[in-house]
């Protein structure tokens, strides 16, 4: 579907989607979260808001299966492993909400966060867990939906959901790929990686958020790198410093967080949900924030977190944020460029988060689909 | 971030290297075709220059973005392609480069196979061409024939005859004063530029073996069963939304892709035409319908004796590198993804890496179409290289040892009379080859 044929399908269903926010569906969304700019403004697309439906209800569904069966008792925040289709398995571990000093770049750049409780991925997602995503059995567009005239064949809808065309050329760089992380997708192809897990596990994943990457990363309330104050231990925890002649490694090798997750610093760069502003404080114009997103409006540049193997203990620290920009598609010979790799970033991978509350279908939707993906 | 080499080396010094006509042993077949190589009348040059694009894909938007950024004086003047909703793009790039686009409010928009023509009559001064590649022989003698400086995407030519054709366009435009430049990026890629001035001046001795391999994560554009194709779409419509899955339309993968890194072969062994070649290939994932292979390896020899391989494959889920490791008397060269590095006595001497020069490539042409020069890569390279292409399909579809002089008296045209070819034009593909029982045409 072209941008414009897509926009004017939104604007159909504008209507519709302003008179379900009216009713107070977002109001049920919970304690009010810090998202800027604010969610649906701009309507949505008719097949990804169908799709969010159907794996909303998978979702709620499977949550009231599970209450059932542990006599009506919700789920705890415990860590747990989930299954994909594939049999590839994710392991999550837990992190409590709470409260956390985020300081930026700048001076005066200093946001108190409070967070809700949510599951991370214990390693960075591997190509295990991503391959099958990537390498899809049906032929598709650009865009990754179906071909126009084969959507009739389709049964299943978890092939509606858009995923990504063949590489032009093998995605490991020349590097090993068992066992080792994921590379170079989009913040795109991560966004639908997440929704695609979803369908497949009926519990709710995207990616993180830049707070919670940091929180998750500072082990919770305002710790510091997971090496604590000397440095001089940080080869302990991350893979860092190397040249072109390293490479990337299986993730689990070096020592966890206290929160036990492991390479939250070095290996590979991992994707987060928003967007790079310069300061967050002046951004949101206020001193406290909650569950905050920096929503995308472009596709660059994005935050990135926790630094690469070939970066330096300052680019792989806690603190340290990196921005996605368009050198990375540089050897990508066509306009718009591919919605789905990066041609020159192999040390760029993903961690995914799954928040304990259940979101709604229109905030479902807003994390899956970034709009800002067709990058000319 | 940037991955930008910042040793780029000058022209100048890079084309003093070319020391020869880059058909080497194949100049026998490719020669004799009589258009003599007189002294350029070069054009004069001018401020502004006019752009037609004809194919406005993925790649055609690419290469009107890589020469409008290359070149501030350049504007988007006319646009063809057989597919209208292409057009919607051009407000896209109007907007990226403001004021950069003048179709005169769409009138020199052309749709039809015909468009081509059109472009090249609207007033432009170079044309880039970037459709299906089994136009691009006819496309490229009518825009030189009507005095333009052309960029021309690989592959140019999927035949013998059509390489033919190609050169001899090529002698034209050098004659006329007209520049020419492949779309075969590698070559106008800062580091491997730099790496070959370092291994032209010796730095590694006489190179005496390269080996190099480009493997894609997948067959591109991959056909869907073709019972889903939809009532009343004729055959041809198909085969051309699906090209790269015909032999016909795309010359194998070999061409279509593969090309890139038998160019880099090619370059890093001198340019010259190999003598002999055997080869093995296979469907591996076959597409039903499709008759184009997946995989290809191919061995070489040169009149001297020298050898060079070739290893490439498009099937998903493989491992393979994208490179050449260029063996020396002294040492060695190796390039990988975008890092390459020299080795001399078991020491680095030199490391480089960049993105792929698609910006570079028109920079250059720019330039010497700016300085009144005549750039033509055609003649002095690429044209080498899809012969060497060609050969190493034909080895590993027959089976057969195929020498330089069977290769280039090829007779076998894989899609006739495409002047005349529309969408109601019958389209059977051939059979996928098979070793040892497929014919040499």
């Amino acid at each position: 579907m072209t941008r414009s044929a897509r926009d004017s399908q939104r604007s159909s269903v504008l209507t519709s989607v302003v008179t379900l926010l009216c009713a107070g569906s977002m109001a049920q969304a919970g304690p009010a979260a810090d998202i800027k700019p604010a969610l649906a403004l701009d309507g949505f697309d008719e097949e990804q808001m169908r799709l969010a439906k159907v794996i909303h209800k998978k979702i709620v569904d499977y949550q009231q299966i599970k209450k059932k069966t542990h006599n009506g008792e919700d789920e705890k925040l415990v860590a747990f492993e989930d299954t994909l289709a594939s049999g590839a398995k994710i392991e999550m571990l837990p992190v409590k909400g709470g409260e956390f000093t985020w300081r930026g770049e700048k001076e005066d750049d200093v946001l108190k966060v409070t967070l809700s409780p949510f599951w991370m991925a214990k390693h960075e997602i591997s190509w295990e867990a991503y391959e099958p995503f990537m390498l899809s059995q049906i032929p598709r567009q650009k865009d990754g939906l179906p071909l126009d005239f084969m959507r009739e064949q389709i049964k299943n809808d978890i092939e509606f959901i858009a995923r990504p065309t063949p590489p032009y050329h093998p995605m490991t760089f020349g590097m090993k790929r068992d066992g080792h992380p994921a590379l170079s997708m989009t913040q795109h192809s991560a966004n639908k990686y997440c929704q695609w897990i979803s369908f497949q596990t009926g519990h709710f994943y995207r990616l993180p958020t830049e707070a919670e990457w940091e929180f998750a990363c500072r082990a919770g309330k305002d710790g510091a790198n997971a090496w604590g104050d000397d440095d001089g231990n940080a080869g302990d925890f991350a893979w860092f410093g190397g040249d072109a002649s390293t490479h990337y490694n299986v993730p689990g090798k070096k020592k966890p967080n206290a929160l036990g997750f492991h390479d939250m610093h070095g290996n590979v760069l991992e994707w987060t949900l928003d967007q790079y502003v310069p300061n967050r404080k002046e951004y949101f114009g206020k001193d406290a924030v909650a569950n905050p997103w920096v929503k995308a409006t472009k596709p660059y540049p994005h935050v990135v977190k926790g630094g690469h193997w070939q970066q330096t203990l300052a680019e792989v620290s806690a603190a340290a944020r990196h921005q996605s920009t368009p050198m990375w598609k540089i050897s990508d010979p066509q306009r718009p460029r591919s919605q789905w790799y990066h041609t020159n970033t192999p040390w760029l991978g993903l961690r995914i988060v799954r928040p304990e509350k259940i979101p709604t279908v229109e905030e479902m939707y807003h994390y899956w689909n970034s709009g800002v993906e067709i990058d000319e | 971030m940037s991955d930008q080499s910042t040793e780029n080396q000058s022209l100048s010094s890079r084309r003093s290297f070319v020391k020869k006509g880059a058909l080497g042993g194949a100049a026998a077949g490719l020669s004799t075709l009589g258009v003599p190589l007189v002294s350029a009348a070069e054009k004069e040059p001018k401020s502004k220059y006019k752009v037609g694009v004809v194919g406005l894909g993925g790649r055609g938007a690419g290469a009107v973005a890589n020469i409008l950024e290359a070149d501030s004086d350049t504007v988007l003047w006319a646009v063809g392609d057989v597919v209208e909703k292409r057009m919607e793009k051009i407000e896209g790039i109007s907007k990226k480069f403001s004021g950069r686009v003048d179709t005169d409010g769409g009138k020199r928009e052309f749709v039809g196979f015909d468009a081509y023509q059109k472009v090249i009559d609207s007033g432009v001064d170079i044309v880039l061409l970037t459709t299906t590649p089994n136009f691009r022989p006819m496309q490229f003698e009518a825009a030189v024939a009507a005095g333009k400086h052309v960029f021309i995407e690989k592959p140019f030519a999927l035949d013998i005859p059509g390489l033919h054709s190609v050169v001899k366009t090529a002698k034209k435009a050098k004659a006329a004063g007209q520049s020419v430049l492949t779309g075969l990026v590698w070559r106008y890629t800062p580091h491997l530029m730099d790496m070959d001035k370092r291994l032209k001046d010796g730095v590694i001795g006489d190179i005496v073996n390269v080996s190099s391999s480009y493997c894609g994560g997948g067959r591109p554009n991959r056909m869907p069963d073709p019972k889903f194709k939809p009532p009343g779409m004729s055959d041809m419509e198909w085969a051309l939304r699906f090209w790269q899955n015909f032999l016909e339309l795309s010359g194998d993968g070999v061409l279509e892709y593969h090309i890139h890194g038998i160019d880099r072969m090619a370059w890093f062994m001198g340019d010259q035409m190999p003598v002999r070649c055997y080869a093995n290939g296979a469907n591996i994932d076959p597409v039903l319908g499709a008759n184009n292979w997946d995989s290809c390896n191919f061995r070489y020899e040169y009149s001297d004796g020298r050898t060079a391989s070739f290893f490439g494959r498009q099937i998903k889920g493989t491992y393979a590198d994208s490179g050449d490791t260029i063996l020396g008397t002294k040492g060695r060269a190796v390039a990988k993804g975008s890092n390459a590095f020299i080795e001399v006595d078991g020491k680095k001497i030199w490391e480089g890496k960049s993105g792929l020069g698609y910006k570079q490539e028109h920079e250059i042409f720019m330039k010497h179409i700016r300085e009144g020069k005549v750039y033509n890569d055609v003649i002095d390279y690429t044209a080498n290289s899809h012969a060497i292409g060609m050969m190493g399909r034909s080895a590993a579809y027959t089976g057969q040892l195929i020498t330089d002089e069977q290769i280039m008296a090829s007779e076998d045209i894989l899609l006739k009379d495409v002047k005349n070819l529309t969408l109601e034009t019958p389209f059977t593909p051939r059979e996928s080859a098979v070793p040892g029982k497929t014919k040499f045409l």
